[in-house]
């Protein structure tokens, strides 16, 4: 099914949560039913139009909603979905509502209320775009927002420089890659499908990668820039820990997706950065043992190495460990970050692993054929980290249980629309490049 | 239509008279002063659209002047005095960004800059940059030796409006938005000279010195913000900083004029805004006791956009800006800008954080005037939403340089 042109879905969808911010203002900390009623209502909307998206998506005819922004600078307001994205935004959809509905009424304040449903937007903003420049400007948006959720002013200022740091290399990456694209079309232009046309500029294209993957590594984050991780998510209270597990973590590896792996055809900084992704992987298995936070610095790992597989496979089990990651680590946001008193297995994190596991043996088994070493210290990590997790979460609470349920759900879903994962172009860059 | 061109020039004079009368310091009096200033920002306006020979270039940036004239009017500022001098010393950039002869917006400049700096301590410091641009001045007039000339003239006018914005900035915390728009207004000056002396010159323009000037300037700037404690200090390291920026955009040639005129734009309003919003704060920490929420969003709007953090303003003039100063070569100073504007925006991000820290009990309850809160919603709305519009005036501006 086709969704009528005129119909501007894709900004609704984005948009809606905003307005729901802005209208959950008003309400008075006397008022917090409404308040909650309101925002409710607006994530409700958004689910529901994310799900309708979802489910009438269609390879040839998704929808898209291109119009000018800054046209002397080639600068366009963009946003499209694809097979990744019609998952990633019912996902983010549903994650907000999550969000909303994981504390009572009174416990969600205002403010609260109102960054929950700014991320959601930011969020699918960020999945959306299709122009570099709107991209960043959801980014910077929902680092912003993240960073308020945090509420503490050291723990702002500490995430905040890691992430900054992500943002300004993006912004460097899709400011060359704006300039590389008007040197060889003669028009300026940030559309990041475009971005795929710079393999033709071979002499940058190493550096461009590393600079790609620098970003990746600050944003996702990789080993060893990972000191936000524990204080964040300490500060934090459930529904901004999902936010921040369940959507931030995807930000830097989508935007790796989008504007980087387009133009990256297997070269040597690759290995660093695989290097790099299994070293963390080891990390997670050997940090500290009281705490879970290290193991999403691991799971970034697998889906790193994922993403630069050699083959079509591996490359799409990429694509679904970041949306089970974004799982994973939601269902993980439903504990407290330090579980000082866990001990002994529980069910909730044998589904955490369970989230997990598909996408982490399809991602080795494509990778062992090229780089067996690294695969091998990947799977180690992976082992570890495993065993980790079960030890350290303690049975959780019937009223968190419940909210396991969607999760749940969801990871079964995307289990049976595996289609939705492959790359458009069908083929891993390396792959191409063999023919 | 030529007697209505100097409106914009003599309506400041005429706003300064009254505010050395008895009227000045009278709530009507300072309604008739914002009145004329608008008047005069509105004629710039209507020129833009009436004379079809009009340079361009010159409306622009005298907007860009009578803008933060008309803002620093209607903002709650006690000393008439300053008031009275920036008015004055309006007319003398409207007559610097005007002329299209050194010899007057030189001298222009320098005047303008040491009647805002109003102390006679550090004199010195101000005296040997402004001589070493008039030297500049004569030795281009004489068009003996015209490289070493225009150095003199880049160098000394960045360098005096260095000095200046640091003196005025530190002087006292109350009457932030005056200061910061004489040292704004300054900085439009001082680009005006220079953008005519890169369009002029093209083969013998300073950008060797240009660059390092930006550089240092920038770094100074990101540095101060990073480690400031006091208010006056943290706001002259950010005008430092957006200087730096502005003069690093002049490295783009001809294609990076109009996105260098935007970032002018961007740099003017962040700053104001954020000098309205921390107006009469002693220190960084005492940011954390701000209660109004208008006053704390538009901290966060100006301190953001001074930093170029995504998407607030001046954020999407770094594409094209970028590309014009990679064809002109200047690939490494542009990453060291980068990482430069990194720390700018930590530094930013020192007081968004204090501002919006939950659990706090509230003590300062001042909110931001209307004038700062209008700015607020009006550059938004110009920057986010409706920037083509913004972008075509300056390129229309950029293209009238010559």
């Amino acid at each position: 099914m086709s969704w009528p042109p005129a119909f501007p879905i894709l900004s609704v969808l984005v948009w809606s949560p905003a307005a729901g911010a802005l209208l959950s203002v008003f309400p008075g900390e006397e008022r917090a039913g409404l308040r909650r009623m309101l925002s409710l209502g607006f994530a409700v909307v958004s689910l529901a139009l994310a799900s309708a998206l979802a489910l009438t998506f269609e390879p040839g005819a998704s929808p898209r909603e291109l119009r000018r922004w800054i046209p002397a600078l080639g600068l366009s307001y963009d946003l499209f979905i694809d097979g990744f994205g019609s998952v990633l935004v019912l996902w983010v959809a549903l994650l907000a509502l999550l969000a909303l509905v994981s504390v009572g009424s009174r416990e969600l304040g205002r403010r609260a209320t109102c960054l929950i449903l700014l991320s959601e937007t930011a969020l699918l903003g960020l999945v959306t775009a299709g122009d570099g420049a709107l991209f960043l400007a959801f980014y910077g948006a929902g680092l912003l927002v993240l960073t308020l959720l945090l509420g503490r002013v050291e723990e702002m200022k500490k995430f905040f420089f890691f992430q900054s740091a992500g943002a300004t290399l993006a912004v460097v990456y899709v400011a060359i890659s704006y300039h590389l694209t008007r040197v060889q079309t003669g028009f300026p232009s940030a559309e990041m499908a475009r971005f795929s046309l710079l393999v033709t500029f071979p002499d940058s294209q190493d550096r461009m990668f590393l600079l790609g993957a620098a970003v990746v590594a600050f944003a996702a984050p990789l080993f060893p820039l990972t000191s936000w991780v524990s204080s964040a998510t300490s500060v934090l209270t459930t529904p901004g820990r999902l936010l921040l597990l369940g959507g931030w973590s995807l930000a830097g590896t989508l935007f790796f997706v989008r504007a980087v792996l387009p133009s990256y055809t297997g070269n040597e900084s690759a290995s660093f950065v695989m290097a790099l992704a299994a070293v963390s992987l080891v990390y997670a298995g050997l940090a500290a043992r009281r705490s879970w936070e290290p193991l999403l610095v691991g799971f970034q790992g697998i889906v790193v190495l994922g993403l630069l597989s050699p083959t079509a496979e591996g490359a799409a089990a990429g694509r679904e460990g970041m949306l089970q990651l974004a799982l994973a680590s939601s269902t993980l946001a439903l504990w407290r970050a330090s579980s000082e008193d866990a001990r002994g297995p529980a069910f909730g994190s044998v589904i955490a692993v369970a989230m997990f596991l598909p996408a982490s043996w399809l991602v080795l088994r494509e990778q062992w054929s090229t780089a067996p070493a690294l695969t091998a210290l990947a799977g180690l990590g992976l082992v570890l980290s495993i065993f980790r997790l079960v030890r350290v979460l303690p049975p959780l609470s019937r009223r968190r249980s419940v909210l396991l349920l969607p999760l749940v759900g969801f990871w079964v879903l995307s289990l049976l629309a595996p289609a939705r994962f492959i790359p458009a172009d069908a083929k891993a860059p390396a792959a191409a490049e063999e023919e | 239509m030529r007697i209505a061109s100097f409106g914009p020039a003599v309506l400041p004079l005429l706003a300064a008279w009254v505010l050395s009368s008895r009227a000045g310091a009278s709530g009507w009096g300072r309604g008739m002063v914002g009145g004329i200033d608008a008047l005069a920002l509105l004629l710039m306006a209507l020129l833009w659209n009436a004379d079809p020979g009009a340079d361009l270039f010159r409306l622009f940036l005298g907007s860009c002047v009578l803008g933060t004239l008309t803002f620093a009017a209607a903002s709650p500022e006690q000393d008439i005095e300053s008031l009275c001098r920036l008015h004055l010393g309006a007319s003398l950039a409207i007559v610097a960004v005007s002329t299209r002869e050194l010899s007057w917006s030189v001298p222009a400049v320098l005047l303008f800059g040491i009647l805002v700096l109003q102390t006679r301590e550090r004199l010195v410091l101000f005296l040997v940059p402004s001589f070493a641009s008039l030297a500049g001045l004569v030795i281009v007039a004489r068009a003996d030796a015209e490289g070493l000339g225009l150095i003199l003239i880049v160098a000394g006018l960045s360098s005096m409006w260095l000095i200046v914005s640091r003196e005025i900035l530190r002087r006292s915390t109350s009457g932030l938005v005056t200061r910061m728009a004489a040292s704004f207004m300054l900085l439009v000056a001082v680009s005006s000279v220079q953008l005519r002396i890169a369009a002029w010159f093209p083969e013998g323009a300073p950008l060797g010195t240009i660059e390092a000037l930006a550089l240092v300037a920038l770094t100074l700037g990101a540095l101060g913000a990073l480690g400031a404690t006091r208010i006056t200090t943290f706001l002259t390291a950010f005008a430092l900083a957006r200087g730096g920026l502005v003069l690093f955009a002049h490295l783009g040639g001809a294609q990076g004029r109009a996105p260098s005129l935007m970032a002018l734009g961007a740099s003017g309003v962040s700053l104001l805004l954020l000098a309205a919003a921390l107006d009469k704060t002693d220190t960084v920490d005492e940011v954390s006791n701000l209660g109004s929420v208008p006053r704390r969003l538009v901290l966060a709007l100006g301190a953001l956009s001074a930093g170029s953090f995504p998407p607030f303003p001046g954020f999407v003039a770094a594409f094209p800006l970028s590309s014009a100063v990679l064809e002109q070569g200047h690939g490494f100073s542009l990453l060291a800008v980068s990482g430069l504007l990194f720390l700018l925006a930590l530094g930013s991000m020192r007081v968004v954080a204090r501002a919006w820290e939950s659990g706090r009990t509230r003590t300062v309850d001042t909110t931001v005037g209307l004038a700062a809160l209008g700015l607020a919603i009006a550059v938004t709305l110009a920057f986010s939403i409706a920037p083509s519009r913004l972008f075509e005036i300056a390129k229309a501006a950029a293209l009238a340089i010559l």
